[in-house]
């Protein structure tokens, strides 16, 4: 597509990062107009928060060249590209709960009383964030303690605290993951006043109606390469899932499906931290995905199950065994497990070697008598790095110079282990490349067929069309709706997720 | 530490106790000075005088002023257990200085120096080389004591000066001269604290490191400042010493880094950071002397007293631990009713 | 580079420090450092003390915590059992003197696991606490005097030549290194240290683990004050000295990384040597106790620059070296 030089704001080519282990991008390029939207397109993992960061000063690139405002930068820290008019809305919320809205819209560049420098003029920041929020139409006492708002109106304070001071450019990372149709609509109003005023905009985000609505351009990013830019008004969907995922998506999720077998696992008006009166049951020989918005209670729910978190109320039945308190260690024993959202904090001792890891959740058997043996140690790792096909020379490799997708295997290898036969797997194919990710769904296939029973947690819809006999939606804590294989569909889907009432 | 649910059964009073100083925040924790002085008046009738209340007050001064310190450290979520090591080098600096003759300037200068110094030490290795702030400030600790009893030769050192004993037992309006300069000292820590940028950034580090670093705050410049200014204000709080007993022992610091961080914390400073603030730090360190002095009026051995206000403050430490927590788990739900 | 050679090169790069110490007083005075009466009273008498601490020490910090509270709780358990030791009540002594050893060691660590008080601030109180305590019981006065009896537990020779308190150190050495290398109860210990968050996800209970470690610390205080009460034929409180920070030197010297998880026993005897090595030199170069205290809290501080920065080195030639061997089979 064509670009009117003359109203580049931000132009990227070649931008190249390394992290130990993994190449991030690899001579990816970005080209931003003023008074645009420009819609940042792919999957988890594909690169686009990291491009971000080393447009904000967070990160610094390797190789690359960066032109802001027509000039050449190098932003070695975050105070250097707000100077120069760089703001981003991050995904997660970036506010400290115990200040006040006012202080909180003006962290790090609070107004100065005039001739005092360093002093700050509290009067005029009171003045000057009311003011701000009326003119977005937002209607909130600066003096409230941040901790008081509920998410939706956090999100549209981070909004705001983007928009106090001259920005030329706004980094939007998934603004709407948690807002309502009403206050989706206010951004969407903020971002066109933005437009207006010459602001360029970066916007990420996976939804492809938002995506039609407000983008004027879009980029797709995959595994780290720069795939293609389109004008928004010419793309079309498949064509972008297709740049996006690499290959058709039938050909990604191959299921053979079998006829479910008895109830494994049940729960019974389970409440919990961020859940309530969840009503489910996996039946042996199914994949159930648990599917819904980020921060609808997912992963609280999985956490509460194998026992992390407090169960508050309610209680559940496991292979007919009722429990009401649970521990991980007697999870394990009950044949459950649970592969962790954060493979790298709570799924893996990434300092230690792959066979430790594999061994970790059922030591008994490779410590006869409590005393370490190594034979029955080396048999495991070996017997799962071939299995799984991990990439490594041999079990004695440490986990942590692995890359991400033989990462998760060493994780899944470590609970088939144990002989537990109902996995939760929360976000098993987060952050790792395509070709493991197809590894991972064949496995998950076969382990079916064995006769384990699968509740799978992931944000990805496709995923959850893409491989589930059933799916249930969760929204705020609640389950809103259960699908069948026959029903499943994005739209659908979505329609549960953000409450049925809501949908645009 | 190790991310898991709280024990429902934790010890229900220890949380009620510390709600109730949290609730009524500044207030609550004077009206707790308030009551402990009522209850000793009742106990001894040598109490309530007003030259024991003065006293009360003079003998805050010293761990007053280190407390405050390092209620800013605190704040930022780190710890400082140097505190009474500097303590000690600034008071016997004083008196060795003086008794050499050297002109007054420099011999008050001199330990505001190594104060300073020592706490660019520890922030210069805490927050540029990212090393853990126990072992450094620890390293730093045992570094101090046994400088400061090289330089005394293990002796209390005393020394001649009209001066030093002015400032430490003169007095100005009929109010001690130490409690003057206490109170000037703390006010200006209060305005720092609350009107400039980088009392801002003080709460916003405490808050969330990545976030103040994501908002282009100097993250590392503010902590190297914050233990400079704590280190500043221990050596102070050591040449108080030196002034009031016009001599240094090189042992006199020895309880100050455990009673200061009891001072900030029984204040309403949390170990997490980010909430709390030096008014109640001063507060916290008048409810430490009132209750030291108390119970010596009630003729109570000074050993015992040690022990006592030692549990008295472990009870409190692990009330506001407590009382954290519940507020983190409480504060997810919250939000969790909100949006439904 | 495979997992036991970065370990060796740890170990490796502390016992040369640990031989140039020995290289250098020996060097500054052959005719007083240099004699087998001298190293030996040093590595036999002096060092055992300081050697079981550290390892209390050492296993609280490789369980990403530490122990300030050892040497005053040492204090309390010795003064509580030293009258039923003088009174020829052995049992009741070592029973009272293990109780309030493990009692303030799980009392550690249900605060920290339980409570989850930082281990610092936790011990530190408890520190205090038992200080406290142990003044209050004392109350000005010494106990002193024990049978011969009951001294020669610490200063006896079982073995011609090896006083008994050297013996019981290695006993101890030798079950601690089984311990934490060869039973489940080390592997979980090194993946709480490592990955606490990990580590229970994987069904290890690392409240209890976080309690037992404590635990064993209160036992090795309590060990070590009968021990002491043998050697000194006196308590009173002023025998916790500075126990602790040599204790801590001793693990951060031998190359037990704060933060959990690096490290092992081995580490920490030829960090406490090393300790032991410069205090004794410095005792012969008459430099005083106060010096000696600088220099150790010198030596905390220069040891966490040093665990990044010479063992890199040595890691790298290590690296080099195992590049060379592979490459004729290539």
């Amino acid at each position: 597509m064509t670009v009117d030089e003359s109203n580049v704001i931000l132009k990227m080519t070649g931008i190249t990062k390394r992290f130990p282990g993994t190449l991030a991008l690899d001579k990816v390029q970005l080209t931003c107009e003023r008074g645009k939207v420009h819609v940042l397109l792919g999957e988890n993992g594909a690169g686009k928060s990291t491009l971000m960061k080393i447009i904000s000063g967070e990160y610094q690139r390797d190789e690359g060249t960066v032109w802001f405002n027509g000039r050449e930068v190098n932003f070695t820290n975050v105070r250097q590209a707000m100077a120069a008019g760089i703001s981003m809305i991050h995904q997660e919320l970036s506010l400290l709960p115990e200040r006040t809205i006012a202080q909180n819209i003006y962290l790090g560049h609070e107004p100065e009383k005039e001739g005092f420098k360093g002093i700050v003029d509290q009067k005029k920041m009171v003045t000057d964030s009311k003011a701000l929020m009326d003119s977005l139409g937002l209607d909130m006492d600066p003096q409230t303690s941040v901790k008081k708002l509920s998410i939706a109106q956090q999100q549209m304070v981070e909004v705001v605290k983007a928009l106090s001071q001259e920005v030329r450019l706004v980094i939007m990372d998934e603004p709407t993951s948690s807002l309502t149709s009403r206050e989706i609509n206010k951004l969407f109003e903020i971002v066109e006043r933005l437009k207006q005023n010459g602001t360029a905009i970066i916007y990420i985000s996976h939804r492809m109606d938002e995506i039609k609505r407000i983008g004027d351009s879009i980029t797709v990013m995959r595994d780290g390469q720069y795939i293609d830019t389109v004008s928004a008004a010419e793309a079309d969907l498949d064509t972008l899932i297709t740049m996006m995922v690499g290959r058709k998506i039938q050909k990604m999720y191959e299921r053979n499906y079998r006829e479910p077998g008895k109830v494994i696992f049940e729960t019974d008006n389970l409440c919990g931290l961020r859940f309530r009166d969840v009503n489910i049951k996996v039946r042996e020989g199914e994949i159930v995905s648990l599917s819904g918005l980020i921060g609808a209670g997912r992963t609280e729910f999985a956490k509460a199950v194998f026992g992390i978190d407090p169960i508050d109320a309610g209680c559940f039945k496991l292979y007919g065994r009722q429990i009401n308190r649970i521990d991980p260690t007697n999870a394990i024993k009950y044949s459950m497990c649970l592969l962790p959202e954060d493979r790298k904090k709570e799924g893996l001792v990434l300092q230690t070697p792959i066979k430790e890891n594999l061994t970790a959740a059922c030591l008994k058997k490779t410590f006869k008598m409590g005393i370490l043996r190594n034979k029955p140690e080396n048999e495991i790792g070996e017997k799962y790095v071939r299995e799984l096909r991990v990439a490594t020379p041999n079990a004695d490799k440490i986990v942590g110079e692995l890359s991400g997708g033989n990462q998760q295997k060493v994780v899944i290898g470590k609970w088939l282990e144990t002989g537990c036969k109902f996995l939760i797997f929360d976000e098993p194919t987060r952050g790792i490349d395509v070709g493991a990710k197809c590894e991972i769904y064949i496995l998950l296939d076969s382990l079916v067929h064995q006769g384990y029973g699968i509740l799978l947690i992931t944000s990805e819809l496709n995923e959850v069309i893409g491989i589930s006999d059933r799916v249930y939606v969760m929204k705020d804590g609640e389950i809103t709706g259960e699908l069948t294989r026959d029903e499943l569909s994005q739209d659908r889907i979505m329609r549960y997720a953000v409450g049925e009432g809501e949908v645009v | 530490m190790v991310e898991k649910s709280i024990n429902k059964n934790v010890p229900e009073i220890l949380c009620s106790i510390n709600r109730f100083i949290n609730k009524v925040n500044i207030p609550g924790i004077a009206i707790g000075d308030a009551l402990l002085i009522v209850f000793f008046s009742i106990m001894s009738d040598r109490f309530l005088s007003s030259y024991n209340l003065l006293s009360i007050l003079r003998n805050s001064c010293t761990l007053m002023i280190a407390a405050v310190g390092l209620t800013w450290v605190i704040l930022m979520s780190q710890n400082n257990v140097s505190v009474g090591a500097v303590v000690s080098m600034a008071a016997v600096m004083v008196p060795i200085l003086n008794n050499k003759g050297l002109p007054m300037g420099i011999v008050l200068v001199m330990p505001m120096l190594m104060g300073l110094l020592v706490g660019f030490i520890n922030g210069f290795l805490i927050a540029k080389m990212k090393f853990d702030y126990w072992v450094v400030t620890f390293g730093t600790m045992s570094l101090m004591t046994g400088l400061a009893l090289v330089v005394a030769n293990g002796e209390t050192i005393s020394t001649t000066s009209k001066f030093l004993n002015f400032i430490g037992n003169g007095k100005f309006a009929g109010i001690y001269i130490i409690i003057w300069l206490t109170a000037i000292l703390v006010s200006i820590m209060l305005l720092i604290q609350r009107k400039t940028k980088f009392g801002y950034n003080i709460y916003s580090i405490g808050g969330s490191e990545n976030v103040a670093a994501i908002s282009g705050i100097n993250v590392v410049d503010t902590r190297i400042k914050v233990h400079m200014i704590s280190g500043l204000l221990a050596a102070i709080a050591g040449m108080a010493t030196a002034c009031m007993n016009v001599a240094g022992s090189p042992t006199v610091g020895n309880d100050y880094s455990f009673n200061a961080m009891a001072a900030v914390v029984l204040g309403g400073t949390a170990f997490a950071g980010g909430k709390g603030g030096i008014i109640g730090t001063v507060f916290g360190t008048l409810m430490l002397r009132i209750l030291a002095s108390g119970l010596s009026m009630m003729d109570i051995d000074s050993t015992w007293q040690k022990a006592i206000i030692g549990l008295v403050i472990v009870t409190l430490i692990v009330a506001d631990v407590l009382n954290d927590q519940r507020k983190a788990v409480k504060g997810s739900r919250r939000i969790y009713r909100d949006v439904i | 580079m495979s997992f036991k050679k970065q370990n060796s090169a740890s170990l490796i790069s502390h016992i040369l420090i640990l031989l140039a110490v020995i290289a250098v007083m020996a060097f500054l005075r052959p005719e007083s450092f240099w004699t087998v009466n001298n190293l030996s009273t040093v590595i036999l008498q002096q060092a055992p003390y300081t050697i079981l601490m550290a390892f209390g020490m050492s296993l609280a910090i490789l369980a990403k915590g530490i122990d300030i509270s050892m040497a005053s709780v040492m204090v309390l358990s010795c003064y509580l059992s030293a009258p039923f030791f003088k009174e020829g009540n052995w049992l009741l002594g070592v029973l009272i003197a293990f109780g309030v050893g493990i009692g303030f060691g799980i009392c550690n660590g249900l605060l920290i696991s339980k409570i989850r008080i930082e281990p610092f601030i936790a011990t530190f109180s408890v520190d205090f606490v038992a200080l406290g305590i142990a003044y209050v019981v004392c109350n000005g006065k010494y106990i002193y005097g024990f049978s011969n009896s009951f001294r020669w537990i610490t200063n006896g020779e079982l073995i011609p030549g090896i006083p008994n308190v050297a013996l019981i150190t290695i006993v101890v050495f030798l079950l601690l290194l089984f311990l934490t290398r060869y039973t489940i109860y080390g592997r979980e210990l090194y993946s709480v240290g490592y990955n606490a968050v990990a580590a229970q996800h994987s069904g290890i209970r690392v409240d209890r683990m976080i309690i037992s470690v404590y635990a064993i610390n209160g036992s090795l205080a309590a060990l070590t004050g009968i021990l002491f009460l043998g050697r000194l034929n006196a308590a009173d409180p002023s025998i916790r000295g500075t126990l602790t920070m040599d204790s801590i030197a001793s693990a951060l010297v031998g190359g037990i990384a704060f933060g959990g998880g690096k490290g092992s026993v081995v580490n920490t005897v030829i960090g406490a040597l090393i300790i032991m090595f410069i205090r004794n030199g410095m005792n012969i170069l008459g430099i005083s106790t106060n010096w000696q205290q600088s220099v150790v809290g010198l030596i905390i501080l220069l040891s966490t620059f040093y665990n990044l920065g010479i063992e890199n080195v040595i890691k790298k030639i290590i690296a080099l070296r195992s590049m060379d061997q592979k490459q004729p089979v290539q």
